[in-house]
C-alpha cells in the first residue's frame, strides 16, 4: 500500500474522492489543511489523513478497508512529514471512541470530554510541562490561579491578581504562550513579570501548549453545530485539562477570572469552567475594574495605543507596561 | 553534532516497534505498550535497557510501541533511535556485531 500526497487544489477528482470518503466517515471536509495524503486501491481512495500546522486531522479509512491497519500507515506518513518539516510534537483531536486507536500508535491522552479527546506525541510533552511547573511550585494552603493573555498587561490584570492574593497565600499567574497576539509571547511574559515583581507571593508561568492554546479550531468532528457549540466544546476541553493536569500539580484550589460582559465566547468559557470544575475546584468570577466608570480591558488599551492616546494608556496600565509598550512602538 | 532532545525510530506497522527516546532525570525508564506485554513485556524491556546501556545512554525515558517485533527488530530500532538522539550516523558496526558473539 503506497501513501501518496493528494494535491486537492490541482486535482479536482482527487478532491471529490477525498470529500466523499470523509463524509462517509462522518467527518466534515475542511479546507484548513496544509498537507493531505491518501492510499488508493486500484482507482479508489480507501484511506486519508491531513495535517494543519502540527495537528493531525481528517483521518479516515473506508469501511471496506478497515482491517488492513491503514491508520498506522497514514499516521506514520503524517508524522514523518511533520518531523521532516521541523515539528517535534503532534496533536490529534478525535472522538473519545477512536482515541484508543491513536493510543495504540503511541499517542498520549491529554484531556477528554464527553465528545472530544485530545492526544499528543513527541517532546516536550505534557509530562515535561508538568515537571517545569513542579519546579516552580511553592508551598501553599490555598493556592489560586489566574490565566491571562495580557495583551497588554493592564491595571485590570493587576487588580485581578491582587484580589486573588487576598484569599490565597500563593497565586500562580499563567500567561498564554501561543504567539497570536499584538504583543509577542516574550513581551507579554515580561509585562506580567515586571508588573507583578512587587508581589512576592505571585509565581508567573507560561502555559506552553496546554492552556488556552489558540491553535486551530478543531471543529471538523463537530459537524452540524453552530460556532458557539464548538467554542463550548473547546472550552470544556480546556477546563478539563486545567482541572485534571495542571491544578493538581500546583495544588491549585481556586481559579479567578474576570467577568466579560462584552464577549459571548469568554462568557461561555467561564460558564463551562464552572460546570467542569463543579465542586472540585472553586471558580471565582470577579467584576472588572473600572476607571472613570469604564471597564479596563486589554482591548481598550490597544485601541488607545492605535489612536496614539498616551494619557489614556497611562490611566489603564501600570508604569512597567507603559514603558514596554513605548519601547516596542519606538522600535517600530 | 548536537544532542537532540528526543528521537524516534521505527513505525507502528505490524511486526515493527516504534522507539521514542526522551530526556529523563535519572536512569533508564521504559514505558512499553504491546499486545504481547503479558508474555514478553519483561523480555522486551530488558532488551531495550541492555542495548541502551551498551551504548552508554544512561538517563533516558523510552516510549516503546510494540506491534509484535522480533528481537532483531527491537535491537535495530533501539540502536537507530539512540544514534539519532546523539545526532550521529557513523555506526560502530564492529562493536554492535560483537554483541552477538
Amino acid at each position: 500500500m503506497r501513501v501518496q500526497r493528494l494535491w486537492l487544489e490541482l486535482n479536482p477528482s482527487a478532491k471529490a474522492a477525498w470529500q466523499t470518503l470523509l463524509r462517509q466517515s462522518g467527518l466534515v471536509p475542511d479546507a484548513q489543511v496544509d498537507y493531505v495524503v491518501g492510499i488508493y486501491e486500484q482507482e479508489y481512495l480507501i484511506a486519508t489523513g491531513s495535517t494543519y500546522q502540527n495537528i493531525i486531522k481528517l483521518v479516515a479509512v473506508a469501511d471496506t478497508a478497515q482491517h488492513q491497519n491503514l491508520l498506522a500507515t497514514i499516521t506514520t506518513a503524517l508524522w514523518e512529514r511533520l518531523t521532516s518539516t521541523g515539528y517535534e510534537q503532534a496533536y490529534v483531536y478525535t472522538k473519545p471512541c477512536t482515541a484508543t486507536y491513536f493510543q495504540a500508535l503511541g499517542f498520549k491522552n491529554i484531556a477528554t470530554t464527553a465528545h472530544v479527546a485530545l492526544l499528543e506525541r513527541g517532546y516536550p510533552d505534557l509530562a515535561a510541562y508538568q515537571e517545569k511547573l513542579r519546579q516552580k511550585k511553592q508551598p501553599s494552603h490555598q493556592a489560586g490561579a489566574v490565566v491571562m493573555n495580557a495583551n497588554p498587561f493592564t491595571n485590570g490584570h493587576r487588580y485581578l491578581v491582587q484580589t486573588a492574593l487576598k484569599s490565597c497565600d500563593v497565586v500562580y499567574v499563567l500567561v498564554v504562550s501561543e504567539d497570536r497576539s499584538t504583543f509577542d509571547t516574550a513581551t507579554r511574559l515580561a509585562m506580567v513579570q515586571q508588573g507583578l515583581a512587587d508581589e512576592s507571593r505571585v509565581v508567573v508561568l507560561p502555559t506552553d501548549h496546554y492552556l488556552v492554546a489558540n491553535t486551530t479550531f478543531p471543529s471538523y468532528f463537530l459537524k452540524d453545530q453552530a460556532d458557539l457549540a464548538v467554542a463550548a466544546e473547546q472550552a470544556r476541553l480546556d477546563a478539563q485539562l486545567f482541572l485534571t493536569r495542571i491544578a493538581p500539580v500546583l495544588a491549585i484550589k481556586q481559579r479567578f477570572v474576570g467577568e466579560e460582559p462584552n464577549s459571548p465566547v469568554t462568557a461561555l468559557y467561564n460558564q463551562q469552567m464552572a460546570a467542569t470544575f463543579a465542586g472540585r475546584l472553586q471558580l471565582t468570577v470577579l467584576p472588572r475594574l473600572r476607571v472613570d466608570s469604564r471597564v479596563v480591558s486589554a482591548t481598550t488599551v490597544r485601541q488607545a495605543i492605535r489612536a496614539g492616546d498616551w494619557p489614556r494608556v497611562r490611566a489603564l496600565v501600570p508604569p512597567t507596561t507603559e514603558q514596554i509598550i513605548r519601547s516596542v512602538y519606538h522600535d517600530k | 553534532m548536537t544532542n537532540k532532545q528526543s528521537a524516534t525510530a521505527g513505525t507502528t506497522e505490524s511486526s515493527d516497534i516504534m522507539i521514542t527516546l526522551k530526556p529523563n532525570q535519572q536512569g533508564i525508564q521504559v514505558e512499553l505498550e504491546s499486545n504481547v506485554k503479558k508474555q514478553f513485556g519483561e523480555h522486551i524491556t530488558a532488551l531495550i535497557t541492555d542495548i541502551l546501556q551498551r551504548l552508554a545512554i544512561t538517563n533516558v525515558k523510552v516510549e516503546a510501541v510494540d506491534k509484535g517485533a522480533l528481537d532483531c527488530t527491537i535491537k535495530a530500532r533501539t540502536i537507530a533511535a539512540a544514534y539519532r538522539l546523539r545526532g550521529e550516523s557513523d555506526y560502530e558496526w564492529e562493536a554492535i556485531n560483537s554483541w552477538n558473539d
